[in-house]
C-alpha cells in the first residue's frame, strides 16, 4: 500500500493538471508535494482528491465542472509567491486552497490579496496570514487559539500551575510563546523558565542537551511547552523521555504522521492540539472515516481532514456565491469571496468533519481544537475535551465552572469540558440466539477509563430486553484516572435481516449510552479490539464470523425532549457488534436439493407423455412448493427472502407446463374432430 | 336592360358599400376606445420655448404600462406639438377627432389655441385637460382645465405681497384679454387687502419686430414711491420689458406669474432677470413622496430635474389613468363623470381639489425668486408644515426609548429630552467630539480672569429666536434666574451651584436671584461670576441647565410655551409636530446661523417602547440608527450583530461616560494593608466578568475617569493593576497570609439589584478561587446605601456617569479625602493637592498631566480603588447616514450628518 499511495497521488495531480474549457470553474491547490515536506502534501492532496472523486460520483456541482490544478510550492516562499502569481494570471483559478506553512501562506497571502482571490488555508496558523487580509481564509484555529486553547487544558485537566517554555526564535515561536505567555498568566500558570533555540544554528544539538540539562536539573518543573518545530521537538522529546515524571505539550505538528513515526517508543504521554483526530469524530465525520478508509486503507489524519473540509467549502460557497458563466473571473473571485463571509455563526456554519466552520470577521474559523495524547507511538484522544458554548448559552453559572475547570474561557470563548472514556467490551459468551424473536443472551466484560466516575446507574443500554445483570465490579485508580469492570449478562434484541436467508449473516450489536450526559459532555472512545476467536460460543447452527466496536451518535427520541423540555440531543453510542453466520451446510443445501427433486419429476413427467402422470407430478409440485412456501413465510411476511424466489421459479414451471398441456389437449381435440 | 341589370348590380353594391361605410363611421367614440386593445390619449405641446411637458407625459406612460397597464390596456400616447400656432393647433385638434380611438387630450397650453381646440374636442366627445383652456366661455362636459383659477392665483400672489410688506404697487400688463382680466382680478383682490395700488399702465406686445418699451417705463415708473411691481405679462415681450426696466434703473422686485417660469427669461433678460419674482405650482423640493418618486425617476431617465410643466404632464397622464381605473371604463363619457364627482386626489405637484365646473385645481403654489442667475424657492415648506409624509430621502429616521418628557432645557434630565434639546437650543459652547473640549458655539470667544473664577463671554450677534428677535445676553441671564429659583424646581439646579450665591439662592437663604453670579454687560456679553476657580467652567455652559430660552414665549405661554406652535428656538432644527407618545417631527430651521451647512432636512423621532421591535425595525430599514443614546440595541443580540457579515460593518461601539467598580474603605482591617489590597485587585480578572458576567460589551477599567472625556488617562500609559493570579497570591502570603490562611472575612456593600448583586458574586468568586478568601456580600436598599453615614464596608460598589465631560467631576468631585464624602476613609494629602491644582489650572496639557498622577495614585499606588468596565454604547448605523458621529454626553450633532 506504501508503494502504491504516491502513484495514486501522482495520477491524481496528472489528471488535475489536464487541459480544461476557460469557461470552467478551476480551484487551485497549492503545498509541499516534494521536498522536505511533502509528507504533508500527499496529506493535504489525499484530502482533497477524497472529495473530488465523491463530488464526481453524485455529479453534484452545479452545472460546469470543477477542477483542481495542484502546485508545488516546496514549502518554499519565493515559490509560493511564484505559483500565487500565476493563479492570479489564470482567468479559471477562482480560489485557492492551501498554502500548508505559515510563510508560505503569507507571501502568497500578499498576491491573493493584490489581485483579489479568495483563498482557504487548512494548516497554516500564524496569526499574520489572515490578518488584515480580507482575502485569506483559515479553518484551522491560529496561534493564538492553540497557545491558549493548551494553557487552559493545563490549568483545568492537568492540573499545574508551573510551566517551562522551550521556543524557536522563528516568527512561528516567538508568536506562540507570546500568546502562550498570555494565555499562561489569566490560567494561573508561573512561567518558571523560557529556553529559545535557534533552528539554523551549527550547534542546535548542544544547544538543546544544555537545555535539557538545566529542566533535569529543575525542581517541580510543572510542564514543558514545546514550541518549536517538529524536527527539534522530536530531539528534546527524546532527551527528556528518559526519566521525566511531568508531562509535554506540543502544537499541531505533534499530531502529523512524520513526528509521531520518528517519536521513540515510549510509554510517557505527549499532548497536543489538533483540529480533527478520528477516534472522538462527529457524526458528520462517520462517513468521511469510512470513504478515506476504503480509499486509502488507514485512518485519515487531520491534515487531510482539513483540506478535506477545505475543498468542501470551497466547493459550497461557490455554489452559494451564484456565479454566471459571463461574469469575468474579478466579479466572480468577488463574489466567492463574499460567499465565504456568509459562514458567520453555527446556524450558519458548514458542518464539516472538523466541525462547524464559520468565520468571524478577520476570516479565521471559530472552533474548539481535539487534545490528543501520544504514547507508545499511537495517537489516541485526551480524557478531556471541550466543546464551544454558543455565547446566548452564557450564564451566572458559567464563570464558576470555568474557576473550577468544567469550563474554560479565554480569547472570549467559552468551552465545556467533555468527557472521554475509553470503553471496550470483552464478550465472554454468547449464550442464546433466538431468531424469531430476534433475541440473543450474551455474558461481557465492561471496561469504561475517564477522567471521572461513571456510576453503573449512567450506563443506559438502548436494545435490551430486560435490565441486565451485574456479575461482579472492579475499580482500579491510576493517577487522576479511573477503570472500571463490570461482568454483565444480558439479554438484546436485534435487528434481523433475513432476506439472504439461509445465507444469512447477522449483526448482533450491545448499544449504549450515558443516561444524562450527552454527545458535547460524553464521547465513548473504543479502547482495544477484541479478536472474535476469543468469544466463548454456545449457540448451535451460528458461527461467530467477526467482533468490532465502534462510537456513533443518536439523538434522543421525540417523547424524551417533550417531557424533559430542552432541546434535541445527541448521544455518544457504543456499540459492540458480534457478527454470526448460519453454519449447517446441509440446512442450506437440503433446500436446494429439494428444488432439484422437483424440477426432475417435472421434467420426468414430460418425458413419460402420460396425463395422467404428469398431473399428479403438477400436484405434488404445487402442493409441497406451497407447502414449503407456506413454511418459510413463518421467517418473514415483509418481504421476500432469496428462499422464495426459487419457489417462484417452481410456480412459472408448474404455469408453463400446465399452459402447455392444456393448448395441447385443445389441439388434441381439433385434430380428433377433423379426423 | 344588361346595363340597367349591371347598374343595379352596382347600386346594389353601392348602396350596400355606403350603408357599410356610414356604420363604421358612426359607431361611435365610447365603442371604439372600450374596444380597442390599447388606451390611445394624445397629448399636445404648446410652446416653441423648452420645456419638459412631453418628457413628464412620457415618463407616467412609461410608469403606468410597467405597472401592467390601466384595465389590463397599455397606454399609448400621440404627441403632437402645435408651435404655439392657431392654424397648426386646430389642424391637429381636427385630426385627432377624426381618430375614433382617442380617449382623452391633454395639453395646448396656449389659451387662444386651447379654447378653438376645446370646442372641436367637445363635439367629438373627447375628453380634454389643458392648464389654460377658458371655462367660462367654452366649459362644460369633456372640458377641464388643470390650473388655479385666476381668483385664486391673484389671492395667493397678493398674499406674498402683503408678506413681504409690499405696500406700494405698480402694475404692467399686456393688453391679451386674458392678462388683462388677470390684471383685473388682481387689482380688485389687492385693493380688498388695503395694498396701495400706485398706478397702472398695459402695454403691447408686438411679436414681428423688436419692442421698444423706454418711454413708456420711463413715464410710468419715474417720481413715484413704490416697493414691488407686479407684471402680469407673457414671455418673450414680459422678459424685454423687465430686461428695459432694469436698465432705466429700477431695481425694486418684479412680481410674475405663473406664465413667467420658464427659462426663457434668463435668456432674453439676461442678468436683469434678477430679482424677478415667480408663481409656480410645482417644487421638486416638495417633501412627499409623490413627487420625490417623480423627481428621482425623472432624473434618472433624463438627467435633468423636472420643471412645473414636466409635472403638469405628468399629472394630467396620471389622473387619467386613475380615473379610468376607478369608473373601470376609458370611454370619454365615464372619465368626465368620474372626474367631476372626484374631490381630492394626489400627483407630483401635490394635492389636487377638484371643482364641479371642471376645475383641477392644485394646491400648492410656490414663490421662487431669480436670484444669482438662478431661481429659488422664496420660503422653505418645512416652515410651512406642508405635508407630514414621510420622505425617506431628506429625512432621517430615529427611535426614542421613551416618552418625550419635556423639552424645556431647564427641565431636561433624561437621555431623550436632552437629545431634541439639542436639536433645538444652543448653548454659549458645545464638547468637541472626540477631545471633549469646549467649542464655542452660540459664544465666539471667552476669556477667563486670572484666578479663573470669572469668565466673560463674547456671543455671536447673528443668532436669532424662529421669530427673528436676536438671542441676546439677557436672554442667558433671564434663563439662569429663572432656573435657579427655588419654585421653578429644576431637577439639575445643582448643576448652577458653581455661580455665585447660586446654592444659597437655590435652597432659600438668599431671596433676590439677581444676586446670582451672572449678568449681562452688554446686548452681546456676559459674565459670569464663580464660587471658586474652575478651569473647566466653559464646559458646564454647554448643559442644558445653562441654555438661554426666549423670554417673550415663556412669559406668554407659561407651562405650555414648548408647543410646536408656541415655541421659539435658536438651535439646528424647528419643531414642527409633536405627537406625544408617538412622534416627533423637527425640520431645518432657515434661520439658524449655520444653516446652509445643515444637510438633513428632516428628522423624525419615533418613540418605541420595545427595543427588539426597534432593532427589527432598523433590519427592515425603517429607521436609520438603533442604539447608543436612541433606543437600547437589546444586549442578546450583540453577539449576532457583531458577527453578521453585514451588520458588523454598521455597528459602531462607543464609550460611554460611566465607570463601574468597588472602593475599599481603609479605616478597616484588613483592608488598610496596601499589600492585601494590591491582592485582592490582582485577583479579579476583568475580562472573564465582562464576558461572562455583566455581558453587555463593556471595556475593561483601568482608571477611574472614563476614557471618552477629558483628563482621562491613555490605556497604553500602564497605570492600574493587572489580573494576575500568581502575583496576587505571592501579595497576600507577603502580607502574612499564605494561601488565604487565617485571613478574616471581608465584607462588601452594594446596592440591591440582579446585576450588582451577580457582579459581586462574581467577586467574591475570584476571591475564593485565587486567593481563598472569604467574601460577605451585604446587599443595601438604596437609600440605606447612599446615605453618608451608612455602616462602613471593607469594600463598596460605586459607580459614576459624568455630569461634564471632565476628569474633575471624577476624581476631584468623588475622591478628594476633604471635600467629598471621601467613602475611602482616606487623607492622601498629595492627591487632594494634585486634584485642586488640576481644577484651577488653565493649560489643557498641564491638567492632563495632573490627573494622570492622580490615577496613579488613587487606583496603583495607593491602590485604593478598583475601577472594572467602563460601560459601552452600542451602535448600529445605516450606510446612508454619513459623518456619522457620536455625542458621548447626549444630544447627538444631526447638523453635521448627512444622508447620501
Amino acid at each position: 500500500m506504501t508503494l502504491i499511495r504516491p502513484i495514486y497521488i501522482c495520477l491524481f495531480i496528472l489528471y488535475s493538471q489536464s487541459i480544461f474549457a476557460s469557461n470552467d470553474l478551476c480551484i487551485g491547490v497549492a503545498g509541499p508535494m516534494t521536498g522536505k515536506g511533502k509528507l504533508f502534501g500527499q496529506e493535504m492532496i489525499e484530502g482533497i482528491q477524497l472529495y473530488v472523486d465523491q463530488m464526481n460520483q453524485s455529479d453534484g456541482t452545479f452545472g460546469n465542472k470543477i477542477h483542481v490544478l495542484i502546485k508545488d510550492d516546496q514549502n518554499d516562499s519565493q515559490k509560493a509567491l511564484a505559483i500565487a502569481n500565476s493563479f492570479a494570471k489564470n482567468p479559471s483559478i477562482v480560489l485557492v486552497i492551501g498554502h500548508y506553512f505559515s510563510s508560505t501562506s503569507i507571501m502568497a497571502g500578499k498576491v491573493y490579496q493584490k489581485y483579489q482571490i479568495p483563498a482557504i488555508t487548512g494548516s497554516a496558523t500564524a496569526t499574520e496570514v489572515t490578518n488584515h487580509n480580507d482575502w485569506y481564509f483559515r479553518i484551522i484555529p491560529n496561534n493564538a487559539f492553540q497557545a491558549g486553547y493548551i494553557a487552559s487544558y493545563i490549568n483545568s485537566y492537568l492540573k499545574i500551575n508551573r510551566a517551562i517554555i522551550i521556543y524557536d526564535t522563528d516568527t512561528f515561536g516567538i508568536s506562540l510563546l507570546k500568546h502562550f505567555e498570555k494565555a499562561a498568566q489569566s490560567s494561573n500558570i508561573e512561567i518558571i523558565h523560557k529556553f529559545s533555540i535557534r533552528t539554523h544554528s551549527n550547534v542546535l544539538d548542544a544547544q538543546i542537551k544544555h537545555i535539557c540539562m538545566k529542566i533535569r536539573k529543575t525542581d517541580r518543573p510543572g510542564c514543558i511547552f514545546i514550541a518549536t518545530h517538529a524536527s527539534e521537538a522530536i530531539k528534546i522529546t527524546s532527551l527528556l523521555q528518559e526519566d521525566r515524571n511531568y508531562p509535554l505539550l506540543g502544537s499541531d505538528s505533534f499530531g502529523t504522521y512524520s513526528f509521531i513515526n520518528q517519536l521513540p517508543k515510549n510509554d510517557k504521554s505527549l499532548h497536543f492540539a489538533i483540529p480533527y483526530l478520528s477516534d472522538i469524530a462527529d457524526r458528520e465525520a462517520l462517513p468521511f472515516i469510512k470513504a478515506y478508509k476504503k480509499k486509502y486503507q488507514k485512518y485519515p489524519n487531520w491534515v487531510s481532514a482539513s483540506y478535506y473540509d477545505a475543498i468542501h467549502l470551497a466547493v459550497d460557497a461557490m455554489k452559494k456565491a451564484n456565479l454566471s458563466v459571463e461574469e469575468p473571473v474579478s466579479k466572480k473571485r468577488r463574489k466567492i469571496q463574499k460567499a465565504l463571509y456568509q459562514y458567520y455563526n453555527i446556524e450558519s456554519s458548514l458542518k464539516g468533519v472538523t466541525g462547524n466552520l464559520y468565520f468571524n470577521s478577520i476570516g479565521d474559523v471559530v472552533k474548539p481544537m481535539k487534545i490528543g495524547i501520544i504514547k507508545n507511538n499511537k495517537t489516541k484522544p485526551s480524557f478531556i475535551q471541550y466543546h464551544l458554548i454558543p455565547p446566548e448559552n452564557i450564564n451566572y453559572n458559567t464563570l464558576k465552572k470555568t474557576l473550577t475547570g468544567d469550563m474554560i474561557f479565554f480569547q472570549d470563548q467559552v468551552m465545556q469540558k467533555v468527557l472521554v472514556v475509553y470503553t471496550r467490551i470483552n464478550i465472554l459468551e454468547l449464550i442464546e440466539f433466538n431468531i424469531n424473536k430476534k433475541l440473543f443472551q450474551v455474558r461481557f466484560d465492561l471496561y469504561l477509563t475517564s477522567n471521572e466516575d461513571i456510576a453503573f446507574d449512567d450506563i443506559q443500554f438502548i436494545n435490551t430486553v430486560a435490565p441486565v445483570t451485574i456479575i461482579a465490579t472492579t475499580i482500579k485508580k491510576h493517577d487522576s484516572l479511573i477503570t472500571k469492570q463490570f461482568q454483565i449478562k444480558g439479554r438484546f434484541r436485534t435487528q434481523l435481516d433475513l432476506k439472504a436467508y439461509p445465507f444469512d449473516i447477522h449483526n448482533l450489536i450491545i448499544r449504549f449510552k450515558h443516561k444524562r450526559l450527552s454527545r458535547d459532555q460524553l464521547v465513548y472512545t473504543v479502547e482495544q479490539i477484541q479478536t472474535h476467536n476469543q468469544i466463548k460460543n454456545h449457540i448451535k447452527n451460528w458461527k461467530i464470523i467477526d467482533y468490532s466496536m465502534y462510537q456513533d451518535s443518536l439523538e434522543d427520541n421525540f417523547i424524551q425532549r417533550l417531557t424533559q423540555n430542552h432541546p434535541e440531543r445527541l448521544y455518544s453510542i457504543f456499540n459492540s457488534n458480534i457478527k454470526i453466520r448460519r453454519k449447517g451446510v446441509f440446512q442450506s443445501y437440503k433446500y436446494i436439493l429439494f428444488f432439484i427433486v422437483l424440477i426432475v419429476v417435472m421434467a420426468l413427467a414430460q418425458s413419460i407423455k402420460n396425463t395422467l402422470l404428469i398431473n399428479i407430478s403438477l400436484l405434488f409440485s404445487i402442493v409441497s412448493a406451497g407447502w414449503l412456501h407456506f413454511q418459510i413465510t413463518k421467517i418473514s411476511d415483509a418481504y421476500l427472502i432469496y428462499l422464495e424466489y426459487f419457489i417462484f421459479i417452481i410456480y412459472l414451471f408448474i404455469l408453463i407446463i400446465f399452459v402447455k398441456e392444456y393448448v395441447k389437449n385443445k389441439f388434441l381435440v381439433q385434430k380428433r374432430m377433423y379426423i | 336592360m344588361r346595363s340597367k341589370f349591371i347598374i343595379s348590380v352596382f347600386m346594389i353594391i353601392a348602396c350596400l358599400y355606403y350603408f357599410l361605410f356610414s356604420n363604421i363611421k358612426s359607431l361611435n367614440r365610447g365603442d371604439c376606445v372600450s374596444k380597442s386593445n390599447k388606451i390611445v390619449i394624445a397629448a399636445v405641446d404648446s410652446f416653441d420655448h423648452k420645456s419638459y411637458f412631453k418628457e413628464g407625459i412620457q415618463l407616467a406612460a412609461q410608469e403606468i404600462n410597467a405597472a401592467g397597464g390601466v384595465l389590463g390596456k397599455k397606454i399609448n400616447v400621440l404627441f403632437y406639438d402645435d408651435k404655439n400656432d392657431c392654424k397648426t393647433g386646430e389642424k391637429i385638434s381636427k385630426n385627432i377627432a377624426k381618430n375614433k380611438e382617442v380617449a382623452a387630450v391633454i395639453g395646448h397650453r396656449n389659451p387662444e389655441i386651447a379654447v378653438n381646440a376645446s370646442i372641436t374636442y367637445k363635439d367629438a366627445g373627447i375628453i380634454f385637460i389643458s392648464p389654460s383652456v377658458d371655462l367660462n366661455r367654452f366649459g362644460g362636459d369633456f372640458i377641464f382645465r388643470q390650473s388655479l383659477s385666476d381668483e385664486g392665483l391673484s389671492k395667493k400672489i397678493a398674499n406674498f405681497v402683503l408678506k413681504n410688506h409690499y405696500q406700494n404697487l405698480i402694475i404692467l400688463y399686456d393688453v391679451s384679454t386674458e392678462t388683462k382680466r388677470f390684471k383685473e382680478l388682481f387689482r380688485e383682490i389687492a385693493e380688498k387687502k388695503s395694498l396701495n395700488i400706485v398706478t397702472e399702465k398695459f402695454y403691447t406686445a408686438n411679436e414681428s419686430q423688436e419692442n421698444d418699451y423706454r418711454l413708456l417705463l420711463t413715464n410710468t415708473l419715474k417720481n413715484k414711491n413704490y416697493d414691488a411691481i407686479f407684471l402680469a405679462g407673457f414671455l418673450p415681450s414680459a422678459a424685454e420689458l423687465i430686461k428695459q426696466i432694469r436698465e432705466v434703473g429700477v431695481t425694486v422686485p418684479i412680481l410674475g406669474t405663473h406664465k413667467l417660469n420658464y427659462n426663457e427669461l434668463w435668456t432674453i433678460a439676461g442678468k436683469a432677470a434678477e430679482d424677478t419674482i415667480v408663481s409656480t405650482s410645482f417644487d421638486q423640493n416638495l417633501p412627499n413622496n409623490i413627487t420625490q418618486n417623480f423627481v428621482k425617476q425623472f432624473k434618472k431617465k433624463y438627467v435633468y430635474s423636472p420643471d412645473a410643466h414636466a409635472a403638469q404632464g405628468f399629472d394630467a397622464l396620471k389622473l387619467l389613468a386613475y380615473t379610468i381605473n376607478k369608473g373601470n371604463s376609458s370611454r370619454p363619457v365615464v372619465i368626465n363623470t368620474t372626474i367631476r364627482c372626484m374631490k381630492k386626489w394626489s400627483g407630483a405637484s401635490g394635492s389636487y381639489n377638484f371643482e364641479k365646473d371642471g376645475r383641477i385645481c392644485p394646491n400648492n403654489i410656490f414663490f421662487k425668486h431669480f436670484k444669482n442667475g438662478m431661481f429659488e424657492f422664496v420660503e422653505d415648506h418645512f416652515e410651512n408644515n406642508i405635508g407630514l409624509d414621510l420622505v425617506k430621502d431628506i429625512t432621517i429616521r430615529l427611535p426614542l426609548n421613551g416618552e418625550i418628557s419635556t423639552l424645556d432645557p431647564g427641565y431636561t434630565y433624561d437621555e431623550t429630552s436632552i437629545e431634541i434639546v439639542e436639536q433645538l437650543f444652543l448653548g454659549l459652547t458645545d464638547f468637541d467630539p472626540i477631545t471633549h473640549e469646549s467649542l464655542p458655539e452660540l459664544a465666539l470667544s471667552w476669556t477667563s480672569s486670572p484666578d479663573n473664577d470669572i469668565y466673560t463671554f463674547t456671543m455671536r450677534k447673528d443668532c436669532v429666536w424662529t421669530n427673528g428677535q436676536s438671542v441676546t445676553a439677557h436672554d442667558i441671564v433671564w434663563t439662569i434666574q429663572r432656573n435657579i429659583k427655588p419654585e421653578s424646581k429644576c431637577p439639575l439646579a445643582n448643576l448652577l451651584y458653581i455661580l455665585k450665591n447660586a446654592q444659597s439662592i437655590h435652597k432659600g437663604i438668599r431671596g433676590n436671584v439677581s444676586d446670582i453670579g451672572v449678568k449681562a454687560i452688554d446686548n452681546f456679553t456676559v459674565q459670569f461670576e464663580l464660587e471658586y476657580s474652575a478651569s473647566y467652567f466653559p464646559s458646564l455652559t454647554a448643559l442644558n441647565i445653562y441654555r438661554p430660552l426666549n423670554r417673550d414665549a415663556i412669559e406668554a405661554y407659561g407651562k405650555n410655551w414648548i408647543r410646536p406652535q408656541n415655541i421659539q428656538t435658536n438651535g439646528s432644527y424647528g419643531l414642527v409636530d409633536w405627537n406625544k407618545g408617538s412622534l416627533i417631527i423637527l425640520r431645518k430651521n432657515t434661520k439658524y446661523f449655520d444653516a446652509v451647512n445643515v444637510s438633513i432636512k428632516e428628522v423624525r423621532y419615533y418613540v418605541i417602547p420595545d427595543n427588539t421591535l426597534g432593532l427589527s425595525m432598523y433590519l427592515c430599514d425603517e429607521l436609520d440608527i438603533v442604539g447608543a443614546s436612541y433606543l437600547k440595541i437589546p444586549i442578546n443580540q450583540l453577539p449576532f450583530i457583531q458577527t453578521h457579515p453585514v451588520l458588523r460593518e454598521q455597528y459602531h461601539k462607543k464609550s460611554q461616560v460611566k465607570v463601574y467598580g468597588y472602593g475599599f474603605n481603609i479605616s478597616l482591617h484588613p483592608v488598610d494593608t496596601f499589600l492585601i489590597r494590591k491582592a485582592i485587585i490582582s485577583a479579579i480578572d476583568r475580562k472573564r466578568l465582562i464576558k461572562l458576567v455583566s455581558r453587555g460589551g463593556e471595556d475593561i477599567a483601568m482608571t477611574i475617569t472614563p476614557p471618552s472625556i477629558f483628563g482621562a488617562v491613555d490605556k497604553n500609559e500602564g497605570i492600574g493593576i493587572e489580573f494576575n493570579p500568581v502575583l496576587a497570591k505571592k501579595l497576600l502570603s507577603q502580607a502574612g497570609y499564605p494561601n488565604g490562611k487565617n485571613f478574616p472575612d471581608i465584607e462588601i456593600a452594594y446596592n440591591r439589584s440582579e446585576f450588582h448583586d451577580q457582579i459581586a458574586r462574581a467577586i467574591a468568586l475570584f476571591l475564593k478561587s485565587y486567593l481563598n478568601i472569604k467574601v460577605k456580600l451585604t446587599p443595601m436598599n438604596w437609600t440605606v446605601f447612599s446615605s453618608l453615614d451608612r455602616r462602613p464596608t471593607h469594600m463598596f460598589r460605586f459607580a459614576w456617569a459624568a455630569d461634564y465631560p471632565d476628569a474633575n467631576n471624577f476624581l476631584n468631585e468623588q475622591f478628594h479625602p476633604f471635600h467629598s464624602s471621601n467613602q475611602l476613609g482616606w487623607n492622601n494629602k498629595i492627591f487632594a493637592d494634585i486634584v485642586e491644582r488640576a481644577a484651577a489650572e488653565a493649560n489643557q496639557d498641564k491638567r492632563k498631566e495632573l490627573y494622570k498622577q492622580a490615577e496613579k495614585i488613587i487606583v496603583e499606588e495607593e491602590a485604593m480603588f478598583i475601577p472594572l468596565f467602563y460601560e459601552n454604547a452600542h451602535c448600529l448605523v445605516k450606510p446612508r447616514v454619513k459623518n456619522w458621529y457620536y455625542m458621548v454626553m447626549g444630544g447627538q450633532h444631526i447638523r453635521d450628518w448627512y444622508l447620501k
